[in-house]
């Protein structure tokens, strides 16, 4: 370096080369300290750097030291201290060549050492200034203007390099930090589990932030006290969970002023001290926001004088709690509507419960079965699972209430055995394997156990006295209640009683625990027990009323069993009678002209005796006879119909042409109207004639004088069913209306000369046939039957009980025989 | 087994220490014994297009970085031996004047650098189709990829059934940079622990592939147990001994195609060990190179490497003086730190006739030193493996070194066991052990019998490829296991 402007060029250029490589500041920095230590014959030149905070001075590389080493430096200089700060504090070199001789007005002595020339150039471009550079030699040193302007140039450069170094890795850190940011976007709205959030924010920001601990603390459900959710970090001894007394105060005073709070110094806040104790020298603390109300706060803390938490990092980690803030009250909404959606689900859980109870209550109408079903209700886990149940009853005079039945483990082991697997309670219940099953489930030793009504302490009473339901969480405080070993004695205190009440009046209560396992008994279980009881009420109503209905009912049977054998009786007497006498008139007749007959053949009066006249009178007699024992037969014994398709058309039409002669005589007049659809039916072709046979014949004689025969026939319509109806119809008067009851009676007549078995024969066809036969009675004009023949007969009805009770009730004017299947 | 082997420098690409060695002749090892090895690096600006015809592989590979994307483009070429070459090219990133830094210090962006390497290896075999058994990285510049294996791509088809392999060369390197360099790896805040590839505040690079991979190795069994102890841990010693079960040592080969005295065309005359007069003629050239003349009875101890601390150059600067007095010649061939280098020069000065140096990477002359010399000086303070005592002892150079790492491996002590010695170990990191086994093999030097049983002894050692490959190939099978894949 001949020419010393050359030399000083050669010098700036290696600099800028330097300054401008593409490695480490620190390296740079280094290899220039390095280089111009060289080349200044300075035996140390030392880089100082401002500390953004406190404007102090702290050795960041030199050239005596590895880069290593200067990080262990521990001494700051202050501003106006020392050469440094000197030089710092006026912004221009500053000199010394002889410590010795002429020491700087405020030393320090790490900085001067052993060295006696210093030589501090402030390293700063046009708006900041970044640090100072030292160099020191052992022996006194003087600098000429000239190098001294080269430095400030080369100070410049530093300053450049620097300042680019700070925006490289500011950018880098920005970009690091909304990479992170936007993960923690993602995260936060990627879950409603608020814990597993927390946790993940509080991991993530506190590794950003550099932080040594982080605690998130959220507001209580009252919003009143702040409650810890995370502790992250605290892995220094003396940092120990985040001091939390101290802790717990700023988070409260972030909370409630809702603005963020950052402690760096004693100027920041009076906790400072108290923090700097622990360690602490930066302190963050931000309000967890949404809407203008406070949810929560996260605090960070650093020991570490390289973490010193900033407005930049505030406003970072606003955004951070905002997004938080936001999550945690989606996630509070989507709690609550998963909460609606499961008691939606438990409501109608119970109700699918309470309406299989009600069916399988309903299974039943003996009272000791419903009794077990009820308490099976209550006790299985496809009911209303509840551990215990016991049904208590009042006694008649209201003193007592016994205990009826009890189900349910008597001791822990049996709790765990009876989880057995649930089944549909009806199903479960009306099998004969259910009802055996729900036997060996109850109590049996249960049924000695009674409460005094008296027993002003007792809930169970209480229950039955107010006839209301009692819950309790906390046991009765009753202890005398009598030898009550399974109950009183040791009930746990969680239980619930429901009254029985059936018209307004208590019966009895159903006492029900949850013994042997954790759950307590609830208000909504309380509710549904409620339901379930005046359902049980019903249901034992039902029973109760079913039970004496049964009573009821057998007593009029055994009545009416020993009426109708007196009736007979009485009938057969009357029959009887009306047989003899029937049989007394041809049996004189008979007997004359047979008398007559033997008197001609003993030599009577000869030839004008005329004998042919009598045998046929006798015959005809005879006859009579054989007609009237026919007929009686017909209920002395069943006949069975042989049935074949029948026109029923041609079978009024030969009947009417049978009875031509008599309705000429009697003048009677025919009104026939037979409808051409009527279709061919299944029956007894005899039977239908003599049923034919009998009404017309009733018809002919009911009108002596003369009237109108009205014949009909047409298909079935409507609700008769499928068939045929034919009428037969007189003008003859009608029946009498005291009599009409009577008509199908066998026996009973209106006649001089009939047996009274004509249209109980008919009806009993009818019947017979499946079919119906109505009468339709006007009184002083005339009388028609109809009657309904299926068009396939159906069996004979099962109400024939009923039939002959109403006959017997007397029902007037439209007799209706049964004709259901 | 398809194995591909990822590293920062392979030979014949690119090199600046044993770790391109290494990665350049396992896979042609490994293509001996049938094991499909791929190799892949970045193509950085001094592999020299004119001398590998490069073709496109793939179409470009796109690389999350951070918030951005960048572009990688996958070259392919002919590494030699049938071993395919793909290099990762991106401009930016690797386009520089060195691998990664100046002499000053490291490049700002290596991590972003290698972290794009890693992922953009990824994406290429994701993108591509392409599946290989065996991932096999080596060092922190590609420590990221298992991470990647077992996090974000641990859904990829690709990757399903992939073990993953990772060699410690070097522990010291461990890829420190500051926890803002975090995000542009891709991987979570969550890892951010001690536990995961946070180091005291810093991200750790290479935690990321002791944590994540399937089996570790380092290149010597003593140094595989030196390194889960604090004072050769490096701070890691926990994590190493967490993993212990899975970390094998496997001890580099030699190449002893470019390292055979019989063959060599770098040094003055070859020579075998049944005749070993070509060294005398070696020695004489020796001499003669390191501007010395005539006759030279004693001992002539040679000392290649970088001069830093772990090569044990603060011990050799702390005995200088003391050799100077000795009747010993040293040679000293190296760079590195400017301390050394200057703590050096000022020795030769001061003692022209005892010492001589060469402050420059010179292979010939390392050739020409290990055939040369006597004695071969390597007081490593820490020796992953070491190579020049390897060569030393195939160029019949009767090593002293410390008893550490590789050197404990491959050196017998002729004083420990006289009938199986091959050189001489000293075990304490102190001047005293060191000036004893130097003395001990200058004392042996003078028994000419016994130095030329010694000379011979350790050219009969074999450390070729061959059985480190298989070695190798025995961990793959492991790590294939660890991955649920039958063999």
């Amino acid at each position: 370096m001949d020419n010393p402007s050359d030399a000083k060029f050669v010098l700036l250029s290696r600099v800028v080369e330097i300054s401008n490589s593409n490695i480490q500041i620190e390296n740079r920095l280094k290899y220039i300290c390095d280089f111009l230590a060289r080349e200044s014959g300075a035996e140390c030149v030392c880089v100082y750097r401002r500390e953004p905070r406190k404007e102090d001075l702290i050795p960041w590389v030199s050239s005596c030291l590895e880069i290593e080493e200067c990080s262990h430096f521990d001494y700051r200089i202050r501003p106006g201290e020392g050469v440094a700060g000197k030089a710092v504090q006026k912004r221009a070199p500053v000199f010394f060549s002889d410590v010795q001789t002429s020491p700087p007005p405020l030393s320090v002595a790490r900085e001067i050492r052993d060295f006696r020339s210093i030589l501090s150039v402030p390293i700063m471009d046009d708006v900041y200034l970044y640090g100072a550079m030292n160099f020191s030699s052992r022996s006194p040193v003087t600098f000429s203007e000239e190098t001294v302007r080269l430095l400030r140039a080369i100070a410049t450069e530093v300053a450049g390099a620097i300042r680019n170094s700070k925006l490289y890795h500011d950018a880098r850190k920005r970009v690091s930090e909304l990479i992170t940011l936007n993960e923690i976007g993602r995260a936060i709205t990627s879950t409603f589990q608020v814990r597993d959030i927390l946790e993940y924010v509080a991991k993530t920001t506190s590794r950003l932030l550099q932080s040594d601990g982080c605690t998130v603390r959220l507001a209580g459900e009252n919003r009143s006290a702040l409650k810890v959710m995370v502790d992250e970090g605290y892995e220094r001894p003396k940092l120990k969970k985040e001091m939390r007394a101290h802790g717990r105060l700023l988070a409260n005073q972030i909370y409630r002023e809702k603005r963020p709070l950052l402690i760096n110094g004693p100027e920041d806040s009076s906790m400072y001290l108290a923090l700097s104790r622990h360690g602490v020298t930066s302190f963050l603390g931000l309000p967890i926001v949404s809407k203008g109300k406070a949810l929560g706060v996260i605090n960070y803390y650093s020991c570490s004088s390289n973490v010193v938490f900033d407005m930049e990092v505030m406003h970072l980690m606003q955004t951070v709690c905002s997004q938080l803030a936001n999550m945690i009250e989606n996630s509070a909404m989507f709690g609550e509507a998963q909460q609606l959606a499961r008691e939606n689900q438990a409501r109608a859980q119970r109700f699918a419960t309470l309406y299989n109870v009600a069916r399988a209550l309903m299974s039943t109408v003996k009272t000791e079965r419903l009794l077990q079903i009820m308490l099976y209700a209550l006790t299985s886990p496809t009911g209303f699972n509840f551990s215990r149940a016991i049904l208590f009853l009042l006694s008649d005079d209201g003193r007592t209430l016994h205990a009826r039945m009890g189900m349910g483990p008597r001791d822990a082991r049996e709790a765990r055995k009876a989880i057995l697997p649930g089944r549909v309670l009806p199903q479960e219940v009306g099998t004969e394997d259910g009802a055996r099953e729900l036997g060996k489930r109850l109590w049996r030793d249960m049924e000695h156990l009674s409460l005094p009504m008296g027993n002003s302490l007792c809930l169970v009473t209480k229950a039955v006295r107010e006839r209301r339901s009692v819950r309790t969480d906390s046991g009765c405080g009753s202890k005398a209640a009598g030898p009550s070993e399974g109950l009183c004695g040791s009930h746990p205190p969680s239980f619930g009683t429901v009254p029985l009440v059936v018209h307004g009046e208590a019966r009895g209560a159903i006492y029900v625990d949850n013994m042997f396992r954790e759950r307590e008994i609830t208000e909504e279980d309380i509710q549904i027990l409620t339901m379930f009881a005046s359902e049980a009420c019903l249901a034992m109503e039902n029973t109760t009323l079913y039970e004496s209905l049964e009573d009821a009912l057998e007593k009029v049977r055994k009545t009416q069993d020993r009426l109708v054998q007196s009736e007979k009786l009485a009938a057969l007497g009357e029959m009887a009678a009306r047989i003899a006498h029937e049989i007394k008139n041809p049996l004189t007749v008979i007997g004359g002209f047979a008398a007559r007959l033997s008197r001609r053949e003993k030599g009577g009066p000869p030839d004008h005796v005329p004998t042919e006249r009598y045998a046929e009178i006798i015959l005809k007699e005879v006859k009579r006879l054989e007609r009237t024992i026919q007929q009686t037969l017909y209920f002395s014994r069943e006949v069975v119909p042989a049935f074949q398709p029948v026109d029923i058309n041609a079978e009024i039409r030969e009947v009417l042409a049978m009875f031509r002669d008599e309705l000429e005589e009697a003048r009677v007049e025919r009104a026939v109207t037979l409808s051409e659809k009527v279709p061919e039916i299944s029956v007894d072709p005899d039977q239908i004639r003599q049923v034919l046979w009998n009404l017309v014949s009733n018809a002919v004689q009911a009108m002596g004088g003369g009237g109108k025969l009205t014949m009909v026939s047409r298909p079935a319509s409507g609700g008769e069913g499928d068939g045929v109806v034919f009428l037969v119809g007189d003008t003859g008067g009608g029946i009498p209306h005291d009599v009409v009851h009577n008509i199908f009676n066998p026996f009973f007549t209106t006649k001089p000369k009939g047996t009274g078995l004509g249209l109980p024969i008919v009806h009993a066809i009818v019947q017979n046939h499946g079919g119906t036969i109505q009468l339709d009675n006007r009184e002083g004009e005339g009388v028609t039957f109809s009657v309904f023949l299926p068009r396939v007969p159906r069996e004979k009805g099962t109400g024939g009980r009923i039939l002959e009770q109403m006959r017997k009730g007397g029902r007037n004017g439209t007799l209706v025989g049964e004709h259901s299947g | 087994m398809r194995v591909l082997i990822a590293s920062s420098e392979i030979v014949p690409f690119a090199k600046t220490g044993g770790l391109a060695d290494v990665t350049g002749s396992l896979p042609k090892a490994l293509r001996r014994i049938g094991v499909e090895a791929d190799c892949i690096l970045p193509l950085y600006r001094t592999v020299g297009w004119e001398r590998f015809p490069l073709e496109q592989s793939g179409p470009p590979v796109r690389v999350p970085l951070g918030h951005r994307e960048e572009t990688g483009v996958v070259m392919e070429t002919d590494a030699g031996g049938g071993v395919r070459g793909y290099l990762v090219r991106n401009d930016r990133y690797f386009d520089r004047e060195f691998y990664y830094g100046t002499k000053d210090g490291d490049y700002v962006d290596n991590c972003e650098r290698f972290a794009f390497f890693c992922r953009a290896i990824m994406e290429w075999i994701a993108r591509t189709g392409r599946s290989y058994d065996i991932l096999h990285c080596n060092d922190w510049q590609t420590a990221l990829a298992p991470a990647y294996v077992k996090t974000l791509y641990s859904h990829e088809a690709a990757f399903r059934s992939t073990g993953t392999v990772f060699t410690v060369h070097n522990l010291g390197y461990q890829g420190l940079f500051w926890n803002h360099d975090l995000p542009l790896t891709g991987l979570g805040w969550e890892l951010f622990t001690p536990k995961g590839v946070e180091f005291y505040g810093k991200l750790n690079v290479l935690k990321a592939g002791l944590v994540f991979s399937d089996i570790l190795t380092t290149v010597s069994d003593t140094y595989s147990r030196e390194i889960q102890t604090p004072e050769y841990g490096h701070g890691l010693e926990g994590v190493l001994y967490e993993r212990r079960a899975d970390l094998y040592g496997i001890l580099n080969g030699v190449d002893y195609d470019d390292w055979n005295p019989e063959s060599d065309p770098l040094i003055a005359a070859r020579y075998t060990r049944k005749d070993l007069s070509g060294k005398k003629v070696c020695r004489d050239d020796l001499l003669a190179e390191f501007g010395w003349a005539g006759p030279m009875p004693e001992p002539i101890i040679g000392v290649v490497g970088r001069f830093t601390a772990q090569k044990g150059f603060d011990l050799i600067e702390q005995i200088g003086e003391w050799l100077a007095t000795q009747d010993v010649r040293v040679v000293i061939l190296g760079t590195g730190e400017r301390k050394y280098e200057e703590a050096m020069a000022e020795f030769g000065r001061r003692n022209p006739d005892r010492i001589s140096l060469r402050f420059a990477f010179d292979n010939r002359l390392a050739h020409k030193i290990e055939a040369g010399a006597d004695i071969y000086l390597m007081p490593s303070r820490y020796e992953p493996c070491g190579m020049n005592q390897i060569y030393s002892l195939k160029y019949g150079t009767v090593p002293v070194v410390r008893n550490t790492g590789g050197l404990a491996d491959t050196v017998v002590d002729a004083d420990g066991d006289p009938a199986g010695g091959t050189g001489f170990k000293f075990n304490g990191y102190d001047t005293g052990d060191l000036k004893d086994a130097l003395s001990r093999a200058v004392a042996a030097y003078a028994d000419k019998p016994r130095w030329e049983a010694i000379v011979k002894r350790g050219m009969e050692m074999d450390f070729s490829w061959d059985a480190s490959a298989k070695r190798y190939v025995s961990v793959y099978e492991k790590a294939l296991q660890k991955r649920g894949v039958r063999i």
